[in-house]
Order: C-alpha cells, then sequence, then structure tokens
C-alpha cells in the first residue's frame, strides 16, 4: 500500500464525519485550497467560474470524503474533482467565458492576491508590468487550448505532477498523457514563441 | 520528419532533465539544427509555464466553503449564503434626491384603449398591422432576371414548341400577305347610291308597311294605322 501523506487527515475525516469547515477537514482545506483555486483558474480563466469550481470542488469533496478508499493518493483525487469541476462550470457559462477571453482578471470583478514565485528578488514596475503581461499572454494561451489538454497542461508545468500523479488524476493512461501533453506542446510552441521571442529580445 | 528527429522530439518533451543527461540525445541534437531549434523553443515553453505566477485563493472562498459544507440542502444553505452578505445602506444623497423627486405618473393615452381594443378583437390583423409596414422591401437580384430571361428563351428549345411558334407566324405571315396581294389585285366593286324621296301621304294606308308598324308602336296602339280595307267585319 502505497503512502499518502493526507493519509492520517483523511482518516480522521473518515473517523468522525465532519459538521462543517471544521477540525481535519478544515486542515485539509488549508492544505489543498491554494493549490485547488489555482488549478481552477487556470483552466476556467476568471476568478468568478475558478470561485464557483473551487467551492464545487470542496463540497464534493466534504460529501464523499467518507467514501475515499486510497486507491490513488488523495491529492490526484482532490485535483479530478477540482479538473472535472472547472471544465464543467468552463463549459456550462459558455456565453460568459467568451467575454472573459478579453482579460481574465476583469471578469472576476476580483483583486486576485498573487503568490510570487520570485518574491525574494526585487523587480522594477517595468520588469513587473512586462512579466504580467507575459503571464497575461500565456494564460490565453492556455485558454485556447482544448478542456483536456489545458488540464494537463496546468497539471503538468504549472502543478508540476508528475506523468503517473497525472495519469492517475485524470484516470487515462501513461501513454495519453504523453501524446496529449505532446499535442498541447505543439499548439503552445505555435502560439507561444512569438510571443517569448518578442518578450526576451526586447 | 524522419522517425530519429520524431523521437527526439518526444524524447524531449517526455524529458524531465534536460537533454544533456541523455548522451544519445546530445549528439542528435549537435547534429540536427531543426531539433537543436525545437529544443530550445521547448525549454522556453516548459521554462514560462513553470514560472507563472500562482494565484492564492481569495478569501471569499472560505464563506463559499463553509456555506457548502454547512448541514442542509443546498439550496438553504445558497440563500444562507446570499443572507449573510452584507447589505449596503443606500447612500443619504441618494435617498434624498428620490424624496425631491416630483411624483409625477404620466397617463396612458386615450388612443391606447383603442388600440388595445383593436388588437384585442382580431390579434392577427393586428399583428399583420404593426408589422408589415416594418418589412424591407427587397429588390429583386439581377440574377433573377437572368433566370426570367432563360426561361421565356428556354420555351423555344423543346422542339414541339419551336413547330408550333413557326406554323403561327407562317399563318399571319400569309394572312398578312394574302389581304395585301387582293386589295391589289382585285376588280373594284359599284357603290351603291344612297338618296332621300320626300313623299307627302294622307292617310296612313299609303305608308310603307314598317313605317306603320313603328308609327303604331311609338303610338302605343293609341293611333289606327292599318288600313280601311284589312279591317275585318264582326261576323
Amino acid at each position: 500500500m502505497r503512502t499518502d501523506p493526507d493519509r492520517p487527515l483523511v482518516s480522521a475525516c473518515q473517523a468522525s464525519p465532519p459538521a462543517g469547515l471544521q477540525g481535519a477537514f478544515r486542515d485539509l482545506y488549508e492544505q489543498y485550497k491554494d493549490r485547488v483555486y489555482n488549478v481552477c483558474y487556470r483552466i476556467t480563466g476568471n476568478a468568478t467560474d475558478a470561485l464557483d469550481a473551487s467551492q464545487e470542488t470542496f463540497g464534493i469533496m466534504f460529501r464523499k470524503i467518507g467514501e475515499f478508499r486510497f486507491e490513488s493518493k488523495f491529492s490526484s483525487w482532490v485535483y479530478r474533482i477540482a479538473v472535472n469541476a472547472s471544465i464543467d462550470i468552463r463549459r456550462r457559462s459558455g456565453s460568459r467565458w467568451l467575454a472573459s477571453i478579453e482579460g481574465p482578471h476583469e471578469a472576476g470583478g476580483l483583486d486576485l492576491p498573487r503568490v510570487d514565485m520570485r518574491d525574494d528578488r526585487t523587480e522594477g514596475p517595468s520588469v513587473a508590468a512586462s512579466r504580467h503581461e507575459l503571464e497575461e499572454e500565456i494564460q490565453q494561451a492556455i485558454l485556447r487550448l482544448s478542456p483536456k489538454m489545458r488540464a494537463i497542461t496546468v497539471l503538468r508545468y504549472i502543478e508540476s505532477l508528475s506523468y503517473e500523479e497525472i495519469a492517475e488524476t485524470l484516470h487515462v493512461s501513461i501513454g495519453t498523457v504523453k501524446s496529449r501533453l505532446s499535442r498541447a506542446h505543439q499548439a503552445l510552441d505555435r502560439e507561444l514563441t512569438p510571443v517569448l521571442d518578442r518578450h526576451y529580445l526586447r | 520528419m524522419n522517425p530519429i528527429c520524431q523521437d527526439t522530439r518526444d524524447r524531449l518533451l517526455e524529458s524531465e532533465s534536460s537533454a544533456g543527461d541523455d548522451a544519445s540525445l546530445s549528439a542528435h541534437l549537435a547534429a540536427c539544427g531543426e531539433c537543436a531549434e525545437f529544443a530550445r523553443r521547448a525549454r522556453q515553453i516548459r521554462a514560462s509555464l513553470s514560472q507563472v505566477s500562482r494565484v492564492a485563493a481569495p478569501r471569499e472562498l472560505d464563506g463559499l466553503v463553509v456555506a457548502a459544507t454547512q448541514p442542509g440542502s443546498r439550496q438553504e444553505r445558497a440563500v444562507a449564503a446570499l443572507s449573510s452578505l452584507a447589505r449596503l445602506p443606500a447612500p443619504a444623497e441618494l435617498v434624498g434626491r428620490a424624496l425631491e423627486a416630483p411624483t409625477v405618473r404620466p397617463r396612458a393615452p386615450a388612443v391606447l384603449d383603442r388600440l388595445v381594443d383593436e388588437d384585442l378583437r382580431d390579434a392577427s390583423a393586428a399583428m399583420a398591422r404593426r408589422f408589415a409596414g416594418r418589412l424591407d422591401r427587397r429588390r429583386a437580384p439581377p440574377v433573377l432576371r437572368e433566370r426570367l430571361q432563360e426561361s421565356a428563351f428556354s420555351v423555344l428549345r423543346t422542339d414541339t414548341t419551336r413547330r408550333n411558334v413557326l406554323a403561327a407566324a407562317a399563318v399571319v405571315l400569309l394572312l398578312a400577305s394574302g389581304g395585301w396581294w387582293l386589295s391589289r389585285h382585285a376588280a373594284p366593286t359599284e357603290s351603291p347610291d344612297f338618296g332621300f324621296e320626300v313623299r307627302y301621304e294622307a292617310g296612313f294606308g299609303g305608308l310603307d308597311p314598317m313605317a306603320r308598324s313603328l308609327l303604331g308602336g311609338l303610338s302605343g296602339g293609341a293611333v289606327d294605322v292599318a288600313p280601311r280595307r284589312e279591317r275585318s267585319a264582326p261576323k
């Protein structure tokens, strides 16, 4: 049996079903909320849908955690719920989605706090603006992928999941993960290479 | 693309480590410029995607998840979440304006009664009246004229129709030319001499029988126009 770092908390939730956002379930929520929200945001492309998808994810997690049997990693299970909720919500809000293409941040109307991986580095306003512009371009390129390829791209390159974890999360074979990732990469190559060249050469 | 290049690119995408760790991969990249360029772009894209800022969950999510994990039906939880939202008071300026605004309520014009009545009596006619005037007047497309011309001339394309048309044209031509020939070559006819004769008659008996009948009819039988010798005696 594989060791799952979340097993103690999940087992605690299963032993005494949570009556709300408290106890072990609260710990799990705190542990996963940023990761879940990040995946939802990158897949849906706007803050409003990301919030809905995240709420849906934790709602399902709350109701179904008693049925989880550790046949996969708990994180894979959570990611799978988040990916499916995001794709589902993105499908349901198709019209709003089109409007959000113009600017994912405006659509939600929320000022998103960002956890910058390079906070230790001081960067001037022009560098920060340039980086945000590049991020927008990357986000738009991700959004132009199909939902399946978008999910696999986010899990692989943004959440840094291994091929095995992605296969477990999406319930597909490793070969499927590789082929989808290859096609996603080809699409991103077409979209992003001119953007990246322009960004790095100026 | 040859199989070696394809295999190299697949391995480049799959490999989590750099190409420098794989001697055969490095050798191919050193020899193949296209694959080396592909490797450069793949590395660039991977680095860019992995450096995208992570967005942290907003504080709103806590409230939403609390609502989602509360006991009760999902609808009840949604209502609870909505009702927990802070109700913003209307600004004083807006309240003042609302109080100052004159309460003039516009009255419906009298003609509205008649229009509504007409609509209710005959809905289809009202609908036609309402929308008929709004229809755009469409102009016939140029292709219609061409089609009509084609269809008009296409009548002559069948053999039977063409024969009938040609026969009718021949008859008309024959009649016209025959009339013209007769008018030129036929013997002139003698025209009758018309004239008037004035004659005085003392009685109706001398009149022409047709004139007597006409006179009797005009007088309504009041004038006895029959000749005396024709009158029959009672037996």
